[in-house]
Formats: C-alpha cells, structure tokens, sequence
C-alpha cells in the first residue's frame, strides 16, 4: 500500500497547494482575529474534503481503472483515501494547535481542559466530513457524491458557526467528550467498512 | 501450462452481452483479439482481470481461478488499457517510484532500460505526453515488473509506425521464453497478424472464431467467380462473400474449392471484414 500512499502524495503536492495555502491564510487569520474559532475550524473542514478531491482526479484519469489491475485489493484502494485524510486531518489538527496554544499563551488566557476540547472538537469535525461522504463516493461515483459534499460541507459549517456564536461545547464533562470520541471515530472505521463493502460490489 | 483460459464466460448488460466466449491462450503465444468498436473487447479484458464480476463461466490465469487471490495473480500480469489510466500529474520517474513499492519482483534497471529504448522523458508529466508516448511509458510499466502475462487492450494504438514495429518487437522477444504469453486486443488487425500465433474474433459480443492464425491462412482462401461458380462451393465452406457487377469474392475453405478455379491468399483483416458482413 506503500505505492499507493506515494502516488496520493504526489497528487497533493501538485493539485493541492491552494488547499495549503488557503490553510496557511486561515491559521494567520485565527491568530491575528483573536482565535476567531471560524478560521480554525475551516482548514480542518476543507482538509477533510482532500480524500474526495483525490479519488475525483483518480476517476478523472482513469487511475480507478489502472489501479483495480495492481496488485492491490479493493479494500486496500479505500483505506488508502482514509488513511490520506486521517494523516492529514491529524496534520492540520496539529497546526491549529500550536497557532492555538500560541495566542491563549500571549493572551494569559491557557486553560488546558478548554483548549484539550477545542482541539478534539476540530479533529473529530474533520473526521466526521469524510466519514459521511466517502461511502457514497464510492457507491456512487465522485460526480454524485459531490451533490452531498454540498450539502455535507454547508452543513458542518452552519454547525461550525453555531457552535462559534453560542460559545458552548458540544463536548462538556469528562464522560462526554470520550463517548463523543468514541462515537466519531467508531462512525469513521464503519464508513471506512461500508466503503470498502460498496466498492467491492462496484463493477467500473 | 495455459496461460489463459476462458470457458463459457458470459456476462450481460442492457443492451450487450458478451455470450458464452470459450478460448485458451497457450504459454509461450500470442494471441490477438480483433473486434471493431463495441465489439467486447475491452469487456472480456476487465473480466479477465476481475474488475468486472462475470455472470457466468469460468477463467483461470496462469493456472489459478481469477477469483482466488487475484491479487497474487496481478502480480505476474502486467497490464495495459486503452486509456493507460496513469494520473496526469505523474512523471516517469515517479511512476518508476510508484510500482517500486507495488509490484514484488520490480525491476528497476529494466524500468530505465525500457524508458530509454522506448525515448520516454522521466522528468515531464504524463499529461504532457501524447499518445503514443503515454502509451510507452504503460508498456514499460507492464514489462519491467517479470510478468509471465501480459494483457494489453489497445496498446499499440497512438504509436506511430516505426515505435509500433519497435514495440511489436519487444512483444516477439517476451514470448521467446516459454514461460510467457500476451493477449493484445486491436482493432488494427495488421499489428496483430504481424505477431500473433492466436486470432480470435468478437464481434457483438460473440466469438467468430479462434484459430491459429497459421492454419486460418492454410485454410482459408479468397476467390473470384461468378455466382454460378460459387454456387458450386458447399455454403459451409463460405465464411463470407462480397457481391458485385462485375462477379463474387468469397472467403473459402481451400479444401471445398474445385481445382481448376483460381485461389488467393488472405490475409486476417479480409478474413475479419467477410465474416463481420456474413454475420450482417
């Protein structure tokens, strides 16, 4: 699966360099906007869209194609894309906690479980974008699974600013945040399951 | 050994289906699989390689169901399709880096062999290739991981003449080990009757035939005559007939033709036209 992981990282460090820079931008616009949680929930949110956009170029060039002839199996070309989206939603994850941890700092403001929740609230955000997404793209195709990356992405960032605005943690109480976690991520490995299911079933 | 063998494979569509193809595909041979456009040919290569889920029949390559572990069997197979399917943004060398980390039995100094007999640049992505280059650079993937298969769906379509008849000779040095074979699909017959020991036939979704081509051109010839002569002729030794003003030229079993009247050789695109228009 080595291959595959390369090729996807060429990919990105030749169609994905708007999405770093539009990253970048944010995170110095959270900094500088008082850790405005918009910009620090954006990156993550549009990084976790990163395993669609490769597949939809795969499918563009007929890599899906060539690559069901390697030798790889069908589940090994899905966990693939989820595991590209996990390294990098964990990547960006990490940027933001630093920019983060920087500004509570300079603010004198650095409450750890504040700033613990935070984070896992970004993370587990940009998690549950693919989670929800992937198996139709690979049911579907990435032309109709783009319809609900729509309707997917318009709905995580209503939740985003809502949850900016109110000012209250979905995740309050020690119990609360680890079911949360626990949830999110079992969410993540059966989307990453019933992908592999539909995309067996897929004739191209 | 087979290398290839395909018995009653069926597989349906709305509007197509590919009806009961029976061939086998000896170690050591080529084999060409002519059909114009629609034909199946691409069909019966996705089969072949499981990408598509047959509805009924059987295939086994190099020995083994193409079920059963088919990505061990990948390994020995190497593929090219008609639209290669490398992504656009890829360099040779990146490719080469790629299949390092896909294939087992990589081999590098093959890998850079071939890019250099084959004039392909490492550095310049792939969508900046034409054709026939793209084209090489997937031959090259396809032979330098020691495939003992190789499955090659219109891969020398694009290139121009003196690459193809580069390529048609590498082709002919693979197959001198025994060990190996490849089934190439064209609709340019005359690639494929320069190298070919094989010729089998779709069209529609339907196997015409499947031949060595060797004894098709023993067997078969063409006559010019009248319609009354051919009516001499038992009408199953006529595989395909073209009417004109000016008489009948008809495919012929050599064996139902009288001695007196005068016979041709064919060649394996006029033989494919005739039966094709039979079939009409």
């Amino acid at each position: 699966m080595k291959g595959l992981l390369l090729k996807d990282f060429y990919l990105m460090t030749k169609y994905c360099r708007m999405f770093l820079l539009v990253i970048i931008i944010f995170l110095g616009t959270a900094y500088i906007d008082e850790g405005n949680i918009f910009f620090l929930y954006y990156p993550v949110i549009m990084v976790a869209m990163l395993p669609m956009t490769l597949y939809a170029y795969d499918e563009r060039e007929k890599w899906d194609i060539y690559s069901s002839t390697l030798p790889y199996s069908k589940a090994q070309l899905v966990s693939v894309k989820y595991l590209v989206g996990l390294f990098c939603t964990l990547a960006v994850t990490a940027c933001i906690a630093v920019i983060q941890a920087l500004y509570l700092c300079n603010q004198n403001n650095f409450i750890i479980q504040d700033y613990v929740d935070m984070l896992l609230t970004i993370f587990l955000s940009g998690l549950l974008g693919p989670s929800i997404l992937m198996p139709f793209v690979f049911r579907f195709g990435a032309e109709k699974g783009r319809i609900v990356y729509y309707i997917v992405l318009a709905a995580l960032l209503a939740g985003s600013m809502i949850i900016a605005k109110s000012n209250v943690s979905l995740l309050s109480g020690n119990m609360g945040i680890w079911l949360t976690v626990a949830l999110v991520i079992g969410i993540y490995i059966i989307s990453w399951l019933l992908s592999i299911v539909f995309y067996q079933k897929r004739e191209m | 050994m087979n290398a290839l063998e395909i018995k009653n494979l069926t597989k349906s569509y709305p509007g197509f289906t590919l009806d009961n193809l029976t061939l086998t595909l000896p170690s050591g041979c080529i084999m060409g699989l002519i059909g114009e456009n629609g034909a199946g040919k691409s069909t019966t290569i996705k089969l072949i390689l499981n990408i598509l889920k047959r509805d009924s029949g059987t295939i086994t390559i190099l020995g083994k169901d193409n079920r059963d572990n088919i990505r061990l069997t990948k390994e020995d197979v190497g593929v090219v399709l008609d639209d290669v399917g490398i992504s656009e943004c890829l360099s040779a060398k990146q490719v080469g880096n790629i299949m390092k980390h896909t294939f087992h039995n990589w081999d590098e100094s093959a890998y850079d062999n071939y890019l250099r007999k084959l004039s392909v640049p490492t550095n310049k992505a792939f969508k900046e290739f034409s054709k026939g280059m793209k084209m090489k650079l997937g031959i090259a993937v396809a032979m330098s991981h020691h495939a003992r298969l190789l499955i090659l769906d219109e891969a020398t379509s694009g290139l121009d003449p003196v690459v193809r008849d580069e390529v048609i000779d590498m082709f002919g040095e693979f197959t001198r080990d025994e060990n190996h074979a490849i089934l190439i699909s064209s609709h340019i017959v005359s690639d494929l009757e320069k190298i070919c020991d094989y010729i089998a036939f779709l069209h529609k979704g339907k196997l015409l035939l499947c031949e060595e081509k060797d004894l098709l051109m023993e067997q078969y010839g063409i006559v010019h005559c009248t319609a009354q002569q051919l009516a001499g002729i038992s009408p199953s030794a006529i595989k395909g007939k073209k009417e004109s003003a000016y008489g009948v030229e008809a495919i012929v079993a050599r064996s139902a033709v009288p001695t007196d009247m005068k016979i041709s050789p064919i060649d394996i695109e006029q033989l494919f036209i005739f039966m094709v228009k039979e079939m009409k």
